[in-house]
């Protein structure tokens, strides 16, 4: 009788805990209405291309979906000095690249042109091993149709193993290792 | 003359007394569990006794009126007293516990013996002691006909005839995991040092456990404990060579004869980067530990156990398999030495997976006469599992999925045992929760959802014959999804506003919020025979029509799988996919030398609305164009076979082959399934001499042919080389070469309840990639491997 009793009382004892786990299960559902936008994504990338001769800045804005890529004049002979900006949506987050500096690079490839590329980054997106990211770029332009449907591609890579500034073909910058976070294709023309 | 006559009288009249005073007592005695009669049963009344006849029956004459201690007993029986006033003629029918003391042994082999006409192979514990480092995915690899699914080294989950995730249950104890095992990269939240046995159920006739485990069911067993009064355990200590590992683990049981049972252990394993033949893999160093109780009291006839397990797991991912985009993959695929190599370190950095689990269950039984034995669980599951990405900056310190799962289940189950027949009948009750936090600031993978889930089922076992017995089973299953998810407006107005509108809320700017209820009914039938002419032979066949529900994953997944460099995209209009599945078994014991037993499983599946990824198309995205694979459903055909045998040479020396294939087509698209297990072979010789202290040694060979059947689908990508546009295939289709690797273990009782083994896998340092692994594309697998461990037991 009396172990009856004990094993009851166990019963009971178990059960309310097992039954207080259930009670968590409630809580939550309030926020479940709540969007889950990601807040790392990059939606556009915007380039601020300034003719170094005339200080006259053009923009151009390269965005997922949207169609054809635009088309950036350069005149052969001249200089541009180019800054890069990323949003996402309607927001400028090149700060949150700036702030993690370390973790990226930028490669620039003219594959039909010829085109000298110097970066000038400031301190603010030069890495702690020296390279600049690339956010503040020299461009020299030699020929920019030295081949038919001249183009840009920029790619940000994250988290690369080493990177080197170098001419790598006809990129300017190469990784190894790491994740392409972005990139952006751009026509040239005269 | 007169005085003859007076004698007479008087010895008349005392036997007319002593007749009207005495009494018969007769009766049967049977088993109470299923009625069997029992022979040779010792019935005593006093002076009198009996024994009981081959039909049960016995009989006390000429038993004086009065009151007696009537008592029965019986070898393997529990002895019966009761009270008896004896004053007229008793017929009496007496039941008696039969297999009471035998309840280890019975029951134990009742799992194995009355498996009827399901395909079960086991790994018992002699098998998981010598394993005790491996997780469960890696160590059920063992079996014929299972393979393994891995994303590395430490996430493998089990392949049952070309069937995984969603597809094969795992009962730990009688519970069901939940814990998001639609993943590819979810590995099962278990520690095989908890259970005593592990059968493989293979194909779907195991209508008891659920209706989704078309693939087949892996039944984790504890042990049963002995109503003694003891004190048992054991401590098992560890050390791996690949990842510098290190392991411990501990086992208390202690047993009182009144039936209760107090049992409590756990685990701690850490390793750090693991190894290839030829290079360190970069974070692939884990944390593993464990922690279980349970408390129970059992009797024969009724019983209770109260069980709590938890495990907790910290597991890096392979630095190089995190891919930006197609390109990256191209570049990782076609690297020889992979970039992420390094040196070796003990740091578990992101990519990372952190998973606990928790399992609360409360059961107990009783058995009754008229029904037979009613048993009650009751269990509760919490998962929590965050994955760790590489993320930009400071948002690396946040997981990008934390989902909360926690799920109850409630069953109720009578089984009805007789001499010629059994009736299982139950009911499953379940509603789970899936809580997907925001604070990740990354998109959902799934969307929140509550499901609630109910079943009833019954299976029916006659026995034909001495040597036939025929099965048969149905279920039914009602399930419902009720869910919260976001959707972008252009995909929400291209894909289901026709649809459902019925689910939509509101909008805030681009994004839809929707509330889609969905509701499922499956209803599953399986039927049998089983053939032993012999104790040489048996035959066992089986049919079974299995439905199961889609997934959450199947139904919303939505967005970039990084790993895998695709985006994956659900569809809430899948419906339940059916299998219809032919197995066969054919187990032949031999007098050949010290014994030759040689099973084959052939098995052959028709499936329809069979749940599939297909390529579908390509998306832009900021990061590049990246392939578009959706969930469809497909016409699918699977066969195969499994071979076992197992030869005995002598007492000492044996030998042990498994052979498995499987062949999986895509009928709707005319092409092969992806993920088949190719044709594998493993060779083992067993040494063993239990007069050297113990000492066994066993030497296997595993060879694993190139699968050359494989769907073709592949991405292009766009490089620049020279000035000029190249465009270049990257091949995540074509399997790697076949391998060949040899595995050894040895091992002997060093003293008096203190063991040491030594297992070494890919003796050779063999450089092989698996066809399973989907690290393959990134890195090779492991090199050699020595795991060295000392077991006390007390």
């Amino acid at each position: 009788m009396k172990n009856k009793v004990n094993q009851n009382k166990l019963i009971s004892l178990f059960t309310m805990i097992i039954l207080s786990f259930a009670v968590f299960s409630c809580q939550r559902d309030n926020d479940a209405a709540q969007d889950d936008l990601p807040q790392e994504e990059l939606t556009d990338i915007i380039l601020n291309v300034k003719n170094l001769s005339t200080q006259e800045i053009k923009s151009y804005n390269y965005s997922v979906g949207a169609g054809s890529a635009p088309v950036i004049k350069l005149e052969d002979g001249k200089s541009y000095e180019v800054q890069t900006v990323y949003m996402n949506g309607d927001e400028d987050v090149t700060d949150e690249i700036r702030d993690a500096k370390d973790e990226h690079f930028m490669i620039f490839d003219f594959p039909k042109s010829m085109i000298n590329l110097t970066r000038e980054d400031p301190a603010s997106s030069t890495r702690t091993d020296g390279a600049k990211v690339g956010l503040l770029t020299k461009w020299e332009v030699v020929k920019v149709e030295n081949s038919s449907s001249p183009l840009l591609k920029i790619t940000l890579i994250h988290e690369p193993v080493s990177v080197n500034e170098a001419q790598n073909g006809t990129a300017w910058g190469s990784v190894t290792g790491g994740e392409t976070d972005a990139e952006a294709v751009f026509g040239l023309g005269n | 003359m007169k005085s003859i006559l007076k004698m007479v009288f008087f010895l008349l009249g005392i036997t007319f007394i002593s007749a009207q005073e005495t009494f018969t007592v007769s009766g049967t005695v049977q088993d109470f569990h299923d009625r069997t009669l029992l022979q040779n049963a010792k019935i005593q009344m006093g002076n009198y006794s009996a024994f009981s006849d081959s039909k049960g029956k016995f009989t006390l004459k000429n038993v004086k009126k009065g009151n007696y201690t009537l008592s029965v007993s019986h070898p393997d029986c529990e002895p019966f007293k009761e009270q008896l006033k004896i004053e007229e003629n008793l017929n009496i029918s007496l039941t008696l516990e039969h297999h009471a003391q035998n309840i280890e042994t019975v029951t134990l082999h009742g799992n194995h013996k009355n498996n009827g006409s399901m395909v079960v192979k086991t790994l018992d514990k002699s098998d998981i002691e010598k394993n005790a480092t491996e997780n469960l995915g890696n160590l059920l690899s063992k079996i014929s006909g299972v393979s393994t699914l891995k994303t590395g080294n430490d996430i493998a989950k089990p392949i049952i005839h070309g069937l995984y995730g969603s597809r094969i249950s795992i009962l730990n104890n009688g519970v069901k995991l939940a814990e998001q095992e639609w993943g590819v990269e979810h590995a099962p939240n278990v520690d095989i040092n908890n259970f005593q046995h592990i059968d493989v159920i293979k194909g779907a006739s195991a209508l008891k456990y659920g209706s989704d485990a078309i693939g087949g069911v892996v039944v984790l067993e504890p042990q049963i404990f002995p109503k003694k009064d003891t004190l048992k355990g054991s401590v098992n200590l560890f050390g791996i060579s690949n990842g510098r590992g290190l392991g411990l683990d501990v086992d208390l049981v202690k047993t009182w004869k009144s039936g209760w049972v107090v049992k409590s252990g756990g685990s701690i394993k850490k390793h750090g980067d693991q190894q290839t033949p030829d290079y360190n893999l970069k974070n692939t160093g884990a944390d593993f530990s464990s922690f279980n109780f349970t408390l129970q009291k059992n009797s024969f006839k009724s019983g209770f156990s109260f069980d709590y397990y938890l495990t907790d797991q910290n597991i890096g991912i392979y630095r190089g398999s995190h891919i930006g985009n197609t390109e990256d993959f191209y570049n990782a695929i076609n690297s020889g030495t992979p970039v992420y190599t390094g040196n070796f370190s003990y740091d578990i950095d992101n990519p990372k997976q952190v998973i606990e689990h928790h399992i609360a269950k409360i059961s107990g039984f009783k058995r009754f006469e008229n029904i037979g034995k009613v048993s009650a669980t009751y269990s509760f599951q919490y998962n929590h599992r965050q994955e760790f990405d590489i993320r930009r900056g400071e948002l690396s310190q946040l997981p990008s999925l934390d989902l909360t799962l926690m799920t109850h289940q409630f069953n109720i189950n009578d089984l009805l045992e007789r001499e010629k027949f059994s009736l299982e009948t139950g009911i499953d009750a379940g509603f789970q929760n899936n809580y997907s936090d925001p604070a990740t600031k990354a998109r959902r993978l799934i969307p929140n959802y509550d499901k609630y889930s109910a079943g009833i089922y019954s299976v029916f076992k006659y026995k034909l014959s001495q040597s036939l017995n025929a099965e048969a089973g149905a279920r039914f299953d009602y399930n419902f999804y009720d869910v919260t998810k976001w959707f972008d407006k252009s995909d929400w107005e291209k894909r289901y506003q026709e649809l459902y509108p019925q689910f939509y809320v509101r909008t805030n700017a681009n994004r839809i919020l929707t509330r889609p209820q969905l509701d499922y009914q499956n209803l599953s039938l399986n039927a049998g025979l089983e053939y032993h002419p012999s104790g040489n032979f048996n035959l066992k066949f089986n049919y079974a029509k299995a439905s199961r529900t889609p997934n959450i994953a199947e139904l919303f997944s939505d967005g970039l799988h990084h790993s895998a460099a695709v985006i994956e995209i659900g569809n809430m209009s899948l419906k339940n996919e059916t299998s219809h599945q032919f197995n066969l078994v054919a187990d032949a014991k031999f007098d050949v030398l010290k014994g030759l037993q040689i099973s084959l499983n052939p098995y052959f599946s028709i499936n329809k609305n069979f749940i599939n990824e297909i390529p579908t198309g390509v998306q832009n995205t900021i990061r590049g164009v990246f392939p578009v694979w959706s969930y469809q459903q497909i016409d699918a055909t699977i066969f195969g076979a499994d071979l076992d045998i197992d030869f005995h040479f002598n007492d000492f020396l044996s030998y042990r082959g498994r052979a498995a294939y499987v062949y999986g087509q895509d009928e709707t698209h005319n092409e092969p399934l992806i993920l088949m297990m190719p044709i594998n072979f493993s060779n083992a010789l067993q040494f063993s001499k239990k007069e050297w202290s113990g000492f066994y040694l066993n030497v296997e060979n595993q060879i694993f042919s190139d699968q050359k059947r494989y769907p073709v689908h592949n991405a292009e990508v766009t490089f620049y080389e020279n000035g000029e546009e190249v465009r270049k295939t990257v091949d995540f289709s074509t399997p790697p070469k076949s391998y060949s690797v040899w595995n050894f273990q040895v091992g002997m009782d060093v003293a008096k309840n203190f063991s040491a083994g030594l297992v070494v896998n890919n003796a050779f340092n063999t450089s092989y990639k698996d066809y399973l692994n989907r690290m393959r594309f990134f890195a090779a697998d492991l090199g050699r491997n020595f795991i060295l461990n000392f077991r006390y037991r007390f």
